[in-house]
């Protein structure tokens, strides 16, 4: 799929549009794997502050963004699990982990704007914006490709993101030693 | 018709989004050449105390419609002037341009889009233009970074570096005996001075106030090192009410932010002007009023009552044990700002 096919696509998933969504979910998971990494890079480049402030030099800033990347798509791999789990509780066994991880990931298509969060004051509330819409295309991506009701559709976006968001938040801890010897800068994991 | 609206909201939304973008770089690009150019912070000192104790300092930091802090606007003049006259061999007046990290004027720093600043007071001496509101817009763009939880520290800093250098002008050295330091700001201006306060407490050991000319208060936390904010409010003012609006901070469930406490301790002092509006000529400057008395006579009185007013060290600061940073840009700024105060 070419780069401005799949944002245009991107866009319209993003805005809730039921054929967009349709017609990319089965796409190569290596294709969909990019919009998590390009989400995260989005939020790095959002918060490239914390860059600055601690003046990373260039080759820090690449591998800052490179680790950010890979986080999100952990992220994305854990929300999958749990959105896999609550499905399973519901009877709904036939959905393949690919399909969700698809589903998951082309959730994070608002996120793409997460460079906008580098604005100042509204920032930060831009950011919680850009969560909630992740969140609300994350369920409604389950209602429309997987079929699950609305409120297990919305318990998948809702437990997912909590566990994504707690596994971050508590990661943040465990890895900051390393992080900081490494000389890394991840959103999310900084603020712990 | 309708299309062409449409285009024009989602034009006005992009410009918007790419002004915020833009907004923090100078600050960031200052702090990175700062690492390159690394300059301590410099508080004039001396042998011996120059100034007596009960010297009165006073700091105007201008509206968002400033270009400069030595160029004032037509209606910012003549308020000088009569705090200039009112205030006499009482207290030293000083001014700065709140509006740019490195201090320099819209007009005479070395800016790429300085011919742009200058055409625009050009247009704005001759005529009323909406062109003109390029200069309110990028100001605006800077008052929400100081107001800002990330990029503020910085700005409020390097702010309070440029408030300690015009007290410098002023005759005032860091060794003299403490002495009361009041900021008087008028709209945006009011909020840089909240930021900048928490840095300037940390070298200036009297009372500071602040007197804000319809402040525009986004981020109050600055006010646990202020003693004393006399808030002058125009009853048709809606700058004021819009940002106690928008900050979460002023909201009545925010009763442990530094805006209610000042409130509790009796630091807030609000001062209702009848009929004064913001900007122009029915606001807080302007040549428009009733009963014989224009808004800037009113304003200007009510600014020389509140500098009559004695101010006492009520502020928090000891309490609160200094300012910390947000966790995001705490490690390595507040060593290096040590090092550089010390």
């Amino acid at each position: 799929m070419a780069a401005p096919h799949l944002i245009s696509v991107l866009l319209r998933v993003a805005m809730f549009e039921r054929p967009s969504l349709i017609d990319v979910v089965n796409a190569p998971v290596l294709t969909i794997a990019c919009v998590p990494m390009l989400a995260g890079a989005s939020e790095l480049l959002g918060q490239s502050f914390v860059l600055v402030t601690r003046r990373a030099p260039r080759v820090q800033a690449l591998a800052s963004y490179a680790f950010t990347s890979l986080t999100y798509l952990v992220g994305v791999s854990v929300w999958t699990l749990m959105a896999l789990l609550l499905l399973h509780l519901d009877r709904l066994t036939g959905v393949s982990p690919q399909l969700a991880f698809a589903v998951v990931a082309l959730g994070y298509a608002p996120r793409l704007l997460g460079i906008l969060t580098i604005a100042p004051y509204y920032g930060e509330l831009l950011g919680r914006g850009l969560d909630a819409w992740s969140m609300a295309c994350v369920g409604w991506g389950f209602f429309v490709i997987v079929g699950a009701s609305l409120p297990v559709a919305a318990a998948c976006a809702i437990a997912g993101w909590t566990v994504n968001h707690l596994i971050r938040h508590f990661g943040g801890y465990l890895s900051a030693p390393i992080l900081s010897r490494l000389g890394l800068v991840v959103p999310g994991l900084i603020d712990a | 018709m309708l299309e062409a609206f449409a285009w024009f909201v989602a034009l006005g939304v992009a410009a918007f989004l790419i002004a915020g973008t833009l907004a923090p770089l100078e600050t960031m690009s200052w702090w990175a050449g700062r690492h390159i150019h690394p300059r301590r912070w410099r508080l004039p000192q001396a042998r011996s105390p120059r100034s007596r104790s009960d010297q009165h300092y006073v700091i105007y930091l201008g509206g968002i419609d400033s270009l400069d802090g030595s160029v004032h606007t037509e209606y910012e003049r003549p308020l000088l002037r009569g705090l200039e006259h009112a205030l006499g061999s009482n207290a030293r007046l000083g001014s700065v341009f709140p509006y740019a990290i490195s201090g320099e004027a819209l007009l005479s720093g070395p800016r790429f889009f300085r011919w742009l600043w200058r055409a625009l007071r050009k247009i704005r001496q001759e005529r009323r233009s909406w062109l003109t509101s390029l200069i309110n817009a990028r100001n605006f763009f800077q008052l929400l970074v100081s107001a800002d939880r990330r990029y503020g520290p910085i700005f409020n800093e390097a702010l309070a570096e440029r408030i300690f250098a015009v007290l410098s002008e002023a005759g005032w050295r860091r060794y003299d005996p403490p002495s009361r330091l009041t900021l008087v700001g008028y709209s945006g201006g009011v909020q840089i001075a909240i930021g900048a306060a928490p840095f300037l407490a940390r070298a200036w050991h009297g009372p500071i106030g602040i007197i804000s000319i319809g402040g525009t208060i986004l981020a109050p936390a600055g006010l646990d090192y202020v003693d004393r904010l006399d808030h002058l409010v125009g009853s048709q003012d809606l700058a004021v009410r819009i940002s106690a609006i928008v900050s979460a901070a002023r909201w009545p469930l925010a009763l442990r932010s530094s805006w209610w406490r000042a409130i509790r301790s009796g630091r807030i002092h609000r001062v209702s002007l009848l009929g004064v509006g913001h900007t122009g000529a029915h606001g807080y400057l302007g040549a428009e009023g009733s009963n014989s008395r224009s808004h800037l006579e009113a304003t200007l009185a009510a600014v020389l009552a509140a500098l009559s007013r004695p101010v006492f060290p009520r502020a928090p600061r000891a309490r609160f044990g200094g300012f910390r940073l947000p966790a995001i840009n705490r490690p390595k700024i507040t060593s290096a700002r040590r090092a550089r105060i010390d």
